[in-house]
């Protein structure tokens, strides 16, 4: 890493502030999952290196954590004529603000299983 | 003149773009690549010196004489959802599916190949700081001693990952995390580790930029919290005005990247400025627009249904 070009892409007005005081912690599920079972485990995976003959996590992974995403089937369904899904009663889904903020589709967690665009 | 509207099935944030375009009489095909072959069905000739092409699905069809533009919002991947799907089978459909897109003469939100660089990481923050926006000292490595430097020389350090939370079941998340001086680098040997200068911030900023139009919202954030994203805190996305110098940094990054839409994350600290976190190219802005009432959805209706790239003055909302 070169330094130089490190700090060419701090704002100067931004580099003279003072740093505050953060408490840096091990993320409690990381204790309990730790406890446990190893993270390529739980995560069905298994993403380990070979270092030096032994298995090594990549860094980023140690910091996973289960999404708590929820698997519930949405009350509403793709309608082909409309091309959008409706509810049980012929409205678009989109109609019903309160049922998208209940069910998180459009948050910016949503789809990142199999879309990292969030 | 139709949009193709490429997603699935249960992308109710493409609904909301889908409602605008049935508002404004707009013809539209909605096909999600994933129930190609099957559901879906396409064809496309190069004879007699022309080349012209056709999709079905749902009934619905759509020549490539008569396509307005293409949204590619959240597709699934080709031949996904086959009686036997393989990594050929997908590969082969692809080349059929998107060799006909391309040979169209068409508008892209966003163009594949320009989506494709944009997600990387390393080089936004690379665009970014030329397009004159704040962008925090940050490392991308593999060699631990480098990364413990890093962490010694900033001190609070962040790391996230690159490209998302690893694919499987059950689903996992890789929220943005603060690391000490104390971790133990070695795994940084076994896997890229993005790190980040942590900005202690008053507020995230969500700014979604579609052509030439920008939206931004502010949600304020609790003393020490680092990825807006996760925790409840109670509080809510609201409008905000774009200052003119980050409106200038923004459509300097979408004409040299040449997005049509993005989704910009900032981190706003105690002194108000924005600090550039990421830009999703194809970021969700379903939430914004039903918390803060920005008429974003029509406004990606608008871009799409243009026959033409706009020649709009540059907005700010």
């Amino acid at each position: 890493m070169d330094r130089n070009q490190a700090d060419t892409q701090v704002n100067p007005k931004c580099a003279s502030q003072k740093r505050r005081d953060v408490m840096t912690f091990t993320p409690m599920w990381q204790k309990v999952m730790n406890s446990l079972r190893p993270c390529h485990v739980w995560l069905g995976i298994d993403h380990r290196a070979t270092a030096g003959g032994s298995f090594v996590r990549p860094f980023t992974l140690n910091y996973a954590q289960p999404s708590g995403q929820s698997a519930a089937v949405p009350p509403y369904h793709f309608d082909v004529s409309l091309q959008l899904n409706v509810l049980p009663d012929g409205r678009p889904a989109v109609s019903d603000r309160a049922l998208l903020m209940a069910t998180g589709t459009t948050t910016s967690t949503a789809g990142s299983q199999t879309h990292f665009d969030d | 003149m139709t949009v193709l509207i490429l997603t699935a099935e249960q992308d109710v944030t493409a609904d909301m773009v889908v409602a605008k375009l049935h508002e404004r009489g707009v013809p539209m095909v909605r096909l999600d690549p994933a129930d190609l072959p099957g559901k879906a069905v396409l064809s496309a000739d190069y004879a007699h010196g022309d080349f012209d092409g056709y999709l079905s699905v749902n009934g619905h069809v759509l020549s490539m004489g008569g396509l307005r533009s293409v949204w590619v919002r959240r597709p699934g991947e080709p031949a996904a959802h086959a009686a036997e799907p393989s990594a050929w089978l997908t590969a082969e459909t692809r080349q059929a599916l998107f060799g006909m897109l391309y040979s169209a003469s068409t508008r892209w939100m966003n163009h594949p190949r320009r989506a494709e660089q944009a997600r990387h990481k390393p080089w936004q923050l690379r665009v970014a700081h030329s397009s004159g926006f704040a962008v925090p000292p940050t490392v991308i490595t593999t060699a631990p001693r480098v990364a413990q430097q890093f962490v010694q020389e900033y001190g609070d350090v962040v790391v996230k990952s690159a490209s998302g939370p690893p694919p499987g079941e059950p689903p996992a998340a890789l929220p943005t995390t603060l690391v000490g001086p104390d971790t133990d680098f070695s795994g940084v040997a076994a896997g890229p580790a993005l790190l980040q200068r942590y900005i202690p911030k008053r507020a995230d900023i969500r700014l979604t930029g579609i052509g030439t139009r920008l939206f931004a919202a502010r949600k304020a954030a609790e003393p020490g919290q680092v990825d807006g994203r996760f925790g409840e805190t109670g509080n809510g996305w609201e409008p905000t005005p774009v200052p003119h110098r980050i409106a200038r940094a923004v459509h300097d990054y979408l004409a040299f990247t040449g997005l049509a839409y993005a989704a910009f994350d900032f981190a706003e600290d105690a002194e108000g400025i924005w600090w550039f976190l990421e830009c999703n190219q194809g970021g969700q802005f379903g939430f914004v627009e039903l918390e803060t009432g920005q008429p974003i959805a029509d406004e990606v209706a608008v871009w799409l249904a243009q026959r033409r790239p706009g020649l709009r003055i540059p907005e700010e909302h």
